[in-house]
């Protein structure tokens, strides 16, 4: 009895630390939702190992955001559109919320694009598949508790080795796998190049992830004595959603663009894998997607309802009842139904949702990094807390990185013939 | 009346020639219907002069001057500004109880400008983002004196109409709006309470808001508040504070009482130990009703329970003193007492919850391993654990 006491208070001092991590892992993990194993694959599949460069990039900038987007929580204790409302006044609020929406709502039809695919290759219709979702998900949760939730989540990111086995059994060249991520080879200006890399940036860097850790942090009351812990917590979940990626475009590089076979989706992926590499490679691939994506559409539709309702300071939040906070679970259902509806009709194409919304995403993400720029820079808000230089240029460094990428995406939709010459 | 989001960046005229645009307004903070003390004005890019408002005349589409010889004011960062501290920001609704966004700020413009109270519908939204015209829905108006406002940049309490609007919450609501809060208007409004709600109301709020607000209270204020909390409930902090905190407070609460957190931290949170009150009421089983009365009569509070004790100090069982109030004063307590149940320290959570509903218990005594009491546990504890694990669960 006395030594099992003398043991579990040498312990005790693990509390708070296993208090805290959650945040950045759980948000590192969403970041490979559908549109992310989606948007991994096709780049592995259809361009080998030659956006792996780009991972080495996104992780450094997903690694600072968050950092950023976790400090600033911790210091402030308000969450990311809290502080633009406070700071720049209603009506940007409403430009970042109105994109925020528009970002989300991409994502949210591409979560129902990944569980359409991957409950396709069981052979279930996704006329089935995806309203059985829609009213599963809102039940867990707005029934379920959070906490449980939580752990949940934190399991479900377990399930993601999923794609490291897949990789492992079809034994790819490691050499030429990690050497692609330090020196970037066949750079192309080819409009599908440009929008796969668009989207491989904005699937790892997201703007509703960006709110996501920072009001994650804020609900779980972290403070400044936590912030030590809380770095590592994001640095390493930047780093284990990029080490995934890495994963899942290896093993389409050396399965599928290796062999030539064109694909257009995740389900493509599965069952292209299938011949090549196995069944069972295949299988797990598939298990992989439809949990990435109900993580992914249980958790990107509460939260951008919380965020969009708080933003106007309308009741939000799962411990309101329904007829609290009408708003809240108003937007969070109609969240659901439309991304649900996107792509259930025929005339809303799987793969250019998946992978545009990413895409958008990037985009979208400028005008929130020019705001995450201001605030983290703002003595008055964190005092000591404010960025320091090499986090500057680091975010700088992406800002200028993802303007000039969205630039030339954006040219070599509207104007293709603008790059014939090279 | 006019709303601020109307009078903000409009235009000031000295004989038809642009002057600047309104910036800002200061204002009287601490009357029901505050006028203005001072007008921002912006002079082109980052340029501002702070005048006083009989300067200006506002008729319902034009802003003048009414003189090109006025004195200028300082700018003082203490001021309290419309713009600045209070639009946009989050409030306390000393009414309702709750915490509410401004959305606008109405004005009543008869005469001199004087602050009705904030904007809290959805007008508010839509008046700004210049779709008033065309969605049509209500303005909700709060009176100034049912606010609480915040310094932006120090995160102050600034707003103080009815001197005791905050200090008449009751702790669990007071707690909710803390939880809320952002890191520095929740210290300003602990600095703002007296003492004994305060630390009441720190008690209510959940582990790590407790954690947030006693890691980084000012020395002199932790230290009132301290003083007024539960042992049971600092001793709960003990291994979430910084070490350093933790001694700052063992010393401002005084050796006694720190021996008896050291005690009680050995004890894991969900065991009988952890849970606890150390402080509690015993008499030996030979002691008359009377005698208790005499000495009970002094006591305030007067306890709930009283542990009766035998020779040895052990414990023999445990009374509730509505109890012995019509029985026999020369009765000895021995005779009384048929509640004998009773825990050890390690016992769980669980298993407590199971005796106090299976017996219909009010309070279980705690004893260690000789049987000798060192603590009480009553039910508003196990209400009040079964309630914050319940909202653990809800997060988000």
């Amino acid at each position: 009895m006395k030594l099992f006491k003398s043991i579990r208070n040498r312990f005790l001092f693990l509390i708070p630390i296993l208090a805290i991590i959650g945040p950045g892992i759980i948000s590192g993990s969403v970041d490979n939702d559908a549109g992310g194993i989606t948007t991994y694959s096709v780049a592995g599949a259809q361009f080998g190992l030659n956006l792996l460069w780009v991972l080495l990039l996104t992780t450094f900038s997903l690694a600072i955001t968050q950092e950023i987007g976790a400090r600033m929580g911790l210091v402030t204790g308000k969450g990311l559109a809290s502080l633009i409302r406070e700071k720049f006044g209603i009506r940007w609020t409403a430009f970042t919320m109105l994109c925020l929406f528009i970002a989300n709502m991409g994502t949210i039809a591409a979560e129902f694009a990944g569980i359409a695919a991957a409950m396709g290759i069981f052979n279930i219709p996704k006329f089935i598949s995806v309203p059985i979702a829609i009213v599963l998900i809102f039940l867990l949760v707005t029934r379920g508790s959070f906490g449980k939730l939580e752990k949940l989540f934190l399991l479900l990111s377990f399930f993601y080795v999923a794609y490291i086995l897949s990789a492992i059994i079809v034994h790819p060249d490691w050499g030429t796998a990690f050497k692609s991520i330090f020196v970037p080879s066949n750079l192309s200006l080819n409009k599908t190049y440009l929008l796969t890399l668009m989207a491989v940036i904005g699937t790892t860097i997201t703007p509703w992830g960006q709110f996501f850790i920072q009001d994650y942090v804020v609900d779980k009351k972290l403070s400044k004595e936590d912030l030590k812990i809380e770095r590592g917590d994001v640095f390493f979940g930047s780093f284990l959603t990029n080490f995934i990626s890495f994963f899942i475009i290896v093993a389409c590089a050396v399965t599928i663009f290796a062999k030539g076979i064109p694909v257009n989706n995740a389900k493509d992926v599965a069952v292209a894998l299938a011949p090549l590499a196995g069944n069972f490679a295949s299988l797990l691939f598939a298990f992989g997607l439809l949990n990435a994506s109900i993580f992914g559409a249980s958790l990107v539709p509460v939260a951008t309802s919380y965020v969009i309702t708080e933003a106007f300071g309308m009741e939000s939040g799962l411990n309101f009842r329904y007829r609290e906070a009408p708003q809240f679970y108003g937007l969070f259902l109609l969240l659901l139904i439309l991304g649900g509806l996107m792509v259930i009709l025929p005339f809303f194409p799987l793969l250019t949702i998946l992978v545009v919304s990413q895409a958008i995403n990037a985009i979208l993400l400028i005008p929130i990094f020019i705001f995450l720029y201001l605030l983290s820079n703002d003595k008055k808000l964190l005092g000591e807390y404010a960025n320091n230089k090499l986090i500057n240029v680091i975010l700088i460094l992406t800002l200028i990185g993802l303007s000039i990428a969205s630039t030339i995406y954006m040219i070599s939709l509207f104007a293709p013939n603008l790059f014939s010459f090279l | 009346m006019v709303y601020l989001s109307q009078l903000l960046n409009k235009n000031i005229y000295y004989k038809n020639q642009k002057i600047g645009s309104i910036a800002d307004f200061a204002v009287f903070t601490n009357v029901a219907h505050p006028s203005l003390s001072k007008v921002v004005i912006k002079k082109g890019k980052g340029k501002k002069i702070t005048i006083t408002p009989s300067a200006i005349d506002i008729k319902r589409k034009r802003v003048t001057l009414v003189s090109d010889n006025i004195p200028f004011l300082p700018y003082d960062e203490k001021d309290f500004y419309l713009n600045e501290d209070l639009l946009d920001k989050q409030v306390i609704d000393t009414d309702g109880k709750r915490l509410v966004r401004v959305n606008d700020i109405m004005l009543d413009d008869k005469g001199e400008l004087k602050v009705v109270g904030i904007d809290i519908g959805a007008a508010g939204i839509f008046r700004r983002l210049g779709l008033g015209a065309f969605i049509k829905s209500e303005s909700k108006i709060l009176p100034w004196k049912m606010i609480e406002a915040f310094d932006y940049d120090t995160g102050n309490v600034r707003i103080n109409v009815a001197k005791d609007n905050l200090n008449s919450f009751h702790p669990s609501e007071m707690a909710d709006i803390l939880e809320e809060l952002g890191t520095k208007e929740r210290l300003g409004i602990v600095e703002t309470l007296e003492a004994k709600l305060a630390a009441r109301s720190i008690e209510e709020t959940d582990d790590r808001t407790q954690e947030a607000i006693l890691g980084e209270l000012p020395s002199t204020k932790l230290s009132k508040i301290v003083n007024r909390m539960h042992i049971a409930e600092i001793a709960d902090l003990f291994y979430l504070l910084n070490p350093l905190r933790i001694n700052e407070i063992l010393k401002a609460i005084g050796t006694e009482k720190a021996g008896t957190i050291k005690n009680l931290i050995q004890f894991s949170n969900n065991t009988a130990g952890g849970l606890m009150n150390p402080r509690f009421f015993s008499f030996d089983s030979e002691t008359t009703i009377k005698e208790v009365y005499n000495t009970l009569y002094e006591r305030r509070p007067k306890p709930e329970t009283i542990l009766v004790t035998n020779g040895n100090q052990k414990l023999l069982g445990v009374l509730l003193t509505k109890d012995i109030l019509d029985l026999d004063p020369l009765a000895q307590l021995r005779d009384i007492v048929t509640n004998r149940k009773f825990v050890y320290a390690n016992v769980e959570l669980r298993e407590i919850i199971r005796l106090f509903s299976e017996y219909n218990l009010r309070s279980l005594p705690v004893v260690d391993q000789d049987k000798k009491p060192i603590g009480i546990i009553t039910i508003d504890m196990i209400l009040a654990q079964i309630e914050s694990s319940n909202r653990d669960n809800e997060i988000i």
